[in-house]
Parts: structure tokens; sequence; C-alpha cells
């Protein structure tokens, strides 16, 4: 008896348009948001996505309709072979960046600004540098005959040179190098808004560094070490320059095919077709990380 | 009395036609191609007009400009825009958009096959271009070669000297003899005949390749694979390695190598047991000026300007007649000079097979 | 309890100074290869060579002479300007529609946006390079800022959601209980405090335009070129040493830019005091 009476006051005919009202309201917000969002995705779709669209179809239909590139992509050994070794090498990078990147970002956040803008630019030399001009200093230093081998073997540290280049160690050293600004400056902007005041307020209630840092500061830091670790991660997937001048032919990674199929064996259906299986995996990677921040943040609150 | 000064008319329109058609057939048979006044004289009517041009870029280009670009433009009131790099994948990107703005473009022999038959090319015209005098199999009717060089081992003076210096590309597989840090291409192209080589088939023997070949270069290369230092893509990477030290052995492009030995580098080249290969001049299809395109290859291969590019860079002539012009000294450094000894690579063997062979390497490399 | 604190205090001292330690090597690993590219800027050789074995400025000579390289170098700066004021400013609106919005299709958006970053870049090249021809923007100063926007909006979206997730929403409606208008809440609540983030992003937007070189490759023309591409020029027979000193002439406009902007930001600071 009682429910049906609630229910009968909230349809009386007084709060029937307050209730209506709301609902506008809440319809305008929820499109203001999105306009928000649509320049964005208007650049994209139209100049964007809808030529990839049309290229990554090649891949089925080249040209009549066929799943043989695919076919070819799952069943060749190979090929599975290389997808694992890229993600291995990018997740290598990734766990590489983030700890390395970690303390220097949490130092940039907790410096006065005089030191922080003195030392800003040295995270950005890297960028400075070609690419090409990189890699020849990263041969320089880590070569048979380069600067750190020499030192070695003229200090009479070590007897014969060390294998330091044209392998995975230079290749992460490669990658790493070129992506910690982004890691760094990723994991600053976030750590920048943690206020000082919650480290101070738990420190003068008696709690260890050790503690504070793992309780308070760290998931305070997540969005940052997620987001940075996304990004880096990405971007070292699509990687192709540094591998093919920097690591041994075991280093082979997934874009240096797809960039071989499509400019040299003019497979374009084929090139097609691995490009999208690596943005589709790629994809869900973002999506699971959106996913995932949205519920640590649901739950933190 | 009837018909006697009257003309059968049938028998005459045979007669006739017969007549127009055997004209026709040894008019076109007979078609000579341009001679160089012919080209000069068709080329007056472009004066004032451009030509888009790319190449590669960098020092070769630069020779290009000296050899080619700058008198053509000179001498015929036509200028010259160059773009690069000669990317295969741009090219066929234009041609897809119906939007070409290459001319022409210098690429590597083993693809030319290949994009024309994929249907990326224009067909060269030969009434126009002299193609008799070119080294065999140096132009089909996709493509017509610049220049000849070759895919050969270099290495470190300092390190081999006297009489214990490699003499044959294969010596790359001997590592007792030669000992120290080597490199290889990251690419089937030279190091499969290279292998068979090293496995005791001669030069003349290797094409066109089988698979029995194939399977037997491979077992050649497993034996050198764990020596194998570096595997280099980019045609700079061996001169810089060489240059740095940073291996003793490398195969690799015999221009760049030789423009070091110029600079005072302690290295040197070996062309026996080399593989003769070439950049050829290729039309775009849909390019704008098409006529004029052929026109500038034309003039490009004529005996008496195929032959500058060869004084600045050590990359040989492909006109047989430009030899005469080259002094002693520069034929010795040439890829030309040492034809017998050297294998001349195959074409459009490689543009048919280029995409399995890439994949089988792709594996090879990876086992 | 004074024993206790000096010994705490004196592990207090070692951890600190291990982590300054670490960050310092962290920093020299970053700017080591400049230590490389500097001296080999200098070379008399004519290829790369490290130790350089003589001094010349043929290189910087080379640069300033080459009417092509200073035009590269001044395309590229204005299409890097261009490009960060567009995706860090389109990028942050869509950050921030996206965190504080509830609209369905949320998963769908998102893989829109930073499908850039996903695609293989040899694909967007040839992808791009087809409309764009079709829309005639090959060549042009406005179809690199445009194409460069869209490779840099998934890192200023991925960067500012990172950043508007960790700003609490209470301070916007709590401005807009007290009357502000949205813009006004805007500009003066989240602003400030999403300044970091947008540092952070117009720096990445900057850097991606600047040393973009596979899309730049297909879309530039003969007149209308970036740096990275004329780098890569000659790539099949050398490394011409003049990236040397483009490289080594750009660390010293960055650093000067730097240093310029830390002294205006001073002088107005001390004004407004």
């Amino acid at each position: 008896m009682a429910p049906q009476q609630l229910e009968k006051e909230e349809h009386s005919p007084a709060e029937r348009p307050f209730a209506r009202q709301l609902a506008r309201l809440e319809r305008w917000e929820k499109l203001t948001y999105l306009a928000f969002v649509m320049p964005a995705l208007l650049l994209l779709a139209v100049l964007f996505v809808f030529p990839i669209i049309k290229f990554l179809l090649i891949s089925v239909f080249d040209p009549t309709f066929t799943l043989d590139n695919f076919v070819r992509a799952f069943t060749r050994p190979v090929y599975l072979r290389i997808f694992w070794k890229t993600f291995e090498i990018s997740l290598m990078t990734t766990l590489g960046a983030l700890f390395l990147g970690y303390p220097v970002a949490y130092l940039f956040a907790n410096v006065p600004p005089r030191v922080r803008n003195i030392l800003l630019p040295l995270v950005l030399f890297p960028f400075w540098t070609n690419i090409l001009v990189r890699m020849y200093a990263w041969m320089a230093l880590l070569g048979h005959n380069g600067v750190i081998n020499q030192l070695l073997v003229n200090g009479n540290l070590i007897g014969e040179p060390l294998p330091l280049l044209f392998n995975r160690f230079s290749v992460l050293v490669g990658m790493i190098h070129f992506m910690l600004p982004y890691m760094i400056l990723t994991l600053y902007s976030v750590m920048s808004g943690i206020p000082n005041e919650l480290m101070q307020a738990a420190a003068s209630l008696g709690s260890p560094p050790w503690k504070r840092f793992y309780r308070i500061y760290l998931p305070l830091s997540m969005p940052g070490v997620g987001a940075g670790c996304l990004l880096v991660f990405i971007l070292a997937i699509a990687f192709f320059v540094t591998p093919a001048l920097l690591g041994s032919i075991r280093e082979t990674m997934i874009s240096q095919v797809i960039e071989r199929e499509i400019s040299e064996a003019f497979n374009w259906g084929f090139g097609a077709a691995l490009s999208l299986i690596l943005i589709v995996i790629t994809t869900t990677l973002y999506v699971i990380y959106n996913r995932v921040m949205s519920i640590e943040k649901i739950h933190g609150e | 009395m009837k018909n006697r000064r009257q003309v059968n008319p049938t028998l005459a329109l045979v007669l006739a036609s017969l007549f127009l058609f055997t004209v026709m057939l040894t008019g076109t048979a007979g078609a000579k191609p341009l001679t160089a006044e012919g080209i000069h004289n068709a080329l007056a009517k472009y004066r004032g007009e451009s030509l888009t041009i790319t190449s590669w870029g960098g020092s070769y280009q630069d020779a290009q400009r000296k050899a080619y670009y700058e008198p053509f433009s000179h001498k015929f009131g036509i200028k010259i825009i160059e773009d690069s790099p000669a990317d295969n994948s741009k090219i066929m990107a234009m041609v897809k958009a119906n939007n070409v703005t290459w001319d022409v473009v210098d690429a590597g022999s083993y693809k030319c096959d290949n994009l024309g038959e994929e249907g990326y090319l224009e067909e060269l015209d030969f009434t126009i271009i002299d193609n008799r005098d070119l080294l065999d199999g140096f132009w089909s009717k996709w493509h017509v070669a610049t220049i000849a060089w070759s895919e050969l081992l270099g290495y470190r003076t300092d390190v081999f000297s006297g009489a214990n210096v490699p003499t044959h590309c294969t010596d790359i597989w001997n590592v007792e003899k030669f000992p120290g840090r080597r490199s290889l291409r990251d690419n089937p192209i030279f190091n499969i005949p290279l292998a068979l080589l090293a496995d005791g088939m001669g030069v003349h023997e290797i094409y066109p390749l089988t698979e029995a070949k194939i399977q037997r270069a491979f077992n050649k290369l497993d034996e050198i694979k764990p020596h194998i230092n570096v595997w280099w893509t980019q045609g700079a990477q061996p001169p810089q390695l060489l240059t740095d030290k940073e291996v003793v052995m490398a195969t690799g492009w015999n221009g760049r190598i030789s423009t070091l030995k110029k600079d005072g580098v302690p290295v040197d080249v070996v062309f026996p047991g080399s593989q003769l290969v070439g950049d050829s001049w290729i039309v775009p299809k849909g390019a704008k000026k098409k006529e004029l395109s052929m026109l500038f290859i034309a003039w490009a291969s004529l005996p008496e300007n195929n032959w500058e590019l060869s004084t600045m860079i050590d990359y040989g002539p492909v006109n047989k007649k430009s030899f005469k012009r080259l002094t002693d000294e520069t034929l010795a450094n040439m890829p030309i000079s040492k034809v017998e000894q050297s294998i001349i690579c195959d074409f459009s063997w490689w543009a048919h097979n280029y995409s399995d062979m890439v994949e089988r390497w792709r594996e090879w490399k990876l086992q | 309890m004074s024993s206790y604190a000096a010994g705490h205090s004196q592990w207090e001292k070692i951890k600190l100074l291990v982590f300054y330690l670490f960050c310092s090597f962290v920093f020299i690993f970053l700017i080591m290869p400049n230590f490389i590219v500097v001296p080999i800027s200098f070379s008399g050789a004519r290829f790369l060579q490290f130790p350089p074995k003589s001094f010349s400025w043929q290189w910087y000579l080379n640069y300033f002479n080459q009417g092509e390289w200073v035009r590269a170098t001044i395309v590229s700066f204005e299409v890097a300007i261009l490009v960060t004021f567009c995706a860090t400013l389109l990028g942050s609106l869509a950050a921030y529609g996206l965190v504080r919005g509830r609209f369905g299709g949320k998963a769908v958006i998102n893989s829109f946006i930073i499908s850039p970053m996903v695609t293989p870049i040899l694909v967007t090249a040839v992808a791009i390079y087809k409309i764009f021809s079709d829309l005639r923007l090959t060549g042009t100063i406005a179809g690199f800022v445009l194409a460069h926007t869209i490779m840099a909006l998934p890192y200023v979206v991925i960067v500012m959601t990172a950043n508007l997730r960790g700003i609490d929403i209470e301070m916007e409606q709590s401005a807009r209980n007290l009357g502000a208008s949205r813009l006004t809440m805007l500009r003066r609540i989240l602003f400030p405090l999403a300044l970091p983030g947008m540092i952070s992003s117009a720096l990445f937007a900057f850097l991606i335009s600047f040393d973009e070189l596979l899309i730049a490759m297909f879309i530039s023309s003969p007149t209308v070129s970036t740096l990275p591409k004329k780098l890569w020029d000659g790539i099949r027979t050398e490394i011409n040493p003049t990236i040397a000193a483009v490289s080594t002439l750009l660390i010293l406009i960055s650093v000067v830019v730097l240093v310029a902007a830390g002294l205006v930001r001073r002088h107005f600071e001390k004004q407004t005091k």
C-alpha cells in the first residue's frame, strides 16, 4: 500500500514538469560535454578514420573479397613470433621508462620552480636531436670501439669489449631514451597536482616515509603511471627505426614487417591486414585502460 | 579494247592497301629511335616548361644535378624541379590517388618490372629512347638503367693487408683466415647469390634461381649466420660501420665505400664475386609530362651524356658507347670493367619473386 | 630519543643521496647522446666521425648557405607552433568532455581519438596522402598542420584525461552553484588547475610535429618541406653530418628561448610584486 502511495506522490501533477525540466537539463549537460568532444572527433573522423578504413579494406578486398591475408598472418609462425617479440620489447621499454622516469618526475614535482626550470630542458634534450643522429651517438657510445668500451678496456677493467650494441640491450637503451621524456612529462603533469600538504599532514601524524609514499602518494600518482605506461607502450609497438638501426635480426618488430610489405614487397593487402591486427590489439588495450581508470576513480571516491 | 587503259578497281584497291601496309610495316619496324639531333629538335618546343625528377637526395643527387639536370636545363631552357626520396610506396600512392606529381623517377632496377606490371608505370617509348647500346638486361619496357653499380665486399685495410687480403666477396665466409666482426645486409637480394657462389657455383650459373638453389643458399647462409654481428638495412650503414671499425668486413654498395677510400679511410673494395645491379629511370603512370620525360631519358642515355656521373662517383654508365669516354683509371674502379667476375643481377626474376623471398628471408632470420 | 632521531636522519640522508644520484644518472643518460653530437658537428671529416679528428665550421656553413635547410627549418617551426595551439585546444576540450560527460558510446569515441597513435605510421601516411590529394592539401602548410594535429591529438587527450581525472569535479560544481557561468568556471578554476597538463600536452604536440618524418615525406612538395625530411635525404648513401650541426643549433635555440622565457617571467613577477 505504502509504496504505491509514494509512487503516486512522485508523479503528482505539481512535480511532473519539474521532472521534465530536470531531464532537459541533464540532456543539455550531456550535449554540452559531447560538444566539447565534437571538434576533435570530426577532424579525426573525416581526415583520418575514413581514409584509414578505406586503406584497411584492402586487406580483405585484394582486389576481390579474400581472407588470405589474415590466414597468412595467423598461420605462419614467423608472424606470431614477431608479434610476441614486439610486445616483449615494448613491455620491457615501458617498465624501464617507468623505473627511470618515476623518480625524476617526483623530483620535478617537489623542487622549487627555479630548480625545475633548469632541469626541465634537460628532459627535452633528446627531442632536439634527430633520430638518425641519436642512433649514431648510441653507436659511438656502445660500439665495439665506442666510448664506453674504450674507457673500460683502457682502464683495465675488462679484457674484451662488451657486446653493448646490435642486440636487445642497445634496442632497449635507444627506445627507453626516446620514451623517457614522454613518461616523465606525463607523470609530472599528474604529480604536480598532488598537494604537498597531504604528505606533510601524514608525516605529522607519525606515518613513516615508506608508508606515506605507498598509501598516499603512489595511489594518487596512478593516473599518471597508467597514462605514461599506456603512452609509452603504444608508442613502442609502432617503432621500427630504432630496432632496425640498433638491433640484431632477432629484434625484428611488427612495424618493420608492415613497412617492408607496403613499400618493398608491394603487398598492400597483407600490410593492411597486419596493421588491422595491430590496431585492434592496441585499441583493446586502451579501452581496458580506460575502464580500469574509471573504475579506480569510482572506487577512490 | 574495253578495259585496256582502265585499271581494275578491286585490284588497285588491294595493291594500294598492300603497298600502304608494307610501307607502314617497314616504317614502324625500321622506326629508329631519335638521334641526338632528333632529341634536341623535339626538346625545342618544350622550352620554358618544367620537369619534375625525383631521386635519392644526398651526394648522389648532387652528382646527378651536375651531370644531368643542370646541363639539360641550360641547354634546353627547361626547368628541372627536383624531389626526393624516390619512395616506391609514394609512387603507388600517387598513381592510386590520380595525383602524379613526379615525371621521372630514379628507382632501383629490380623493382621496376614489378611496379610496371602492377600498373604503376608508363611504358617507355623506344621510338624516342635509344636502347640499342645499353647493357643487356639493364632495360625493359618499363625502365632504362641510368647507372650500374655493385653490391660487393668492403674491408679495413689496416686489419687485412699485404698478402692476407680478401680477394673474393665470398671470403666473408672464411672466418679462420679473415677473423673479425662482419656485417651482411638484411635482405636476400645479394646474400642468396653470394651464398651460392660461396658454395661453389659459377657467376653465370646463378640465375635463374630455383627452389633447389635457394635451399642450398640458405644452408650455406646458416654457416655464416652466427658470425654476423650486424645486419644492415640502410645503404649508409656499411660505410659508417667500416669507418668506425665497428666491423672489419661488410657487404655494401661500391660507390660510397670507394668515396671513403678517397677520403682517406683505410678501406678497400673487392670486386670478384660482386653482383652488378642498377638504378633506372621510370615514368609513373599518369605523369603529366609524359613525352618530355621520355625525351629526358633519351637524352640522359646518349653516350655523350651517360658518362659524366661516373667521373664523380664510381658508378658505371650503362651505355656501352660511353666507356670510351672514361679514362682507364676511372674505368678500373668501375663495376662495369669487372663484368666477367660479377654476377649480373636478373632484375626480372627478382621483380616476380621478391615478395616471396622477403617472407622466406624473414622466416630464416628468426629461426 | 635523540640518538634514534640522529640515526633516523642519517638514514634519511643516505636515502636522499641515493635518490639524487639516481636522478642525476637519469639526467646524464638523457643528455649523453648530445655529448657525442655536438663535437661531431664541428668535425672536419666528410662523414660522421667520433671523436672528430679535425675542426671545421663546414657543416654550419653548409646549413646556412643552402637556402633549403633554413627554409625547411622555418616550415617546421611554423607548422609545429600552429599544431601546438590546435592540438592542445582540441585535445583538452575533448578530454574535458570525455572525463566529465556521461554519454554512451565512449569506448567508440575513445578508440577514434587514439586511432592515429595505434595506426602504423606508414599506413597513416599513405591513407592521408590519398585524401589530401583529393582535397588539394598536399604541399601546403595547412595540410601539414591538419596532419600533425591529427597525430598529436591522442597524446594530448591521454595526458589531459589523466590530469582532469585527478581534479575534483566538486570544485567545478561549487563554482557553478555559486553562480559562475560555465565559461568563467573554466577560465578561472579549471584552467589554472589543468595548466601543468596543458603545458605537457603542448610540449608533446610541438615535438611530435617538429620531429615527424614519414607523413612529411608523403605530403611535402619540393617547395614546402620539413626539417626531418631534409635530414633523411641521402640516407641511402650517407649520413650527412649537417644533421649534427642542425641538432646542436636546435638545442642552442631551445636553451636560449627557455632562458629568455625565464627572465621574462621573473621580470613580470617582480613587477606584480
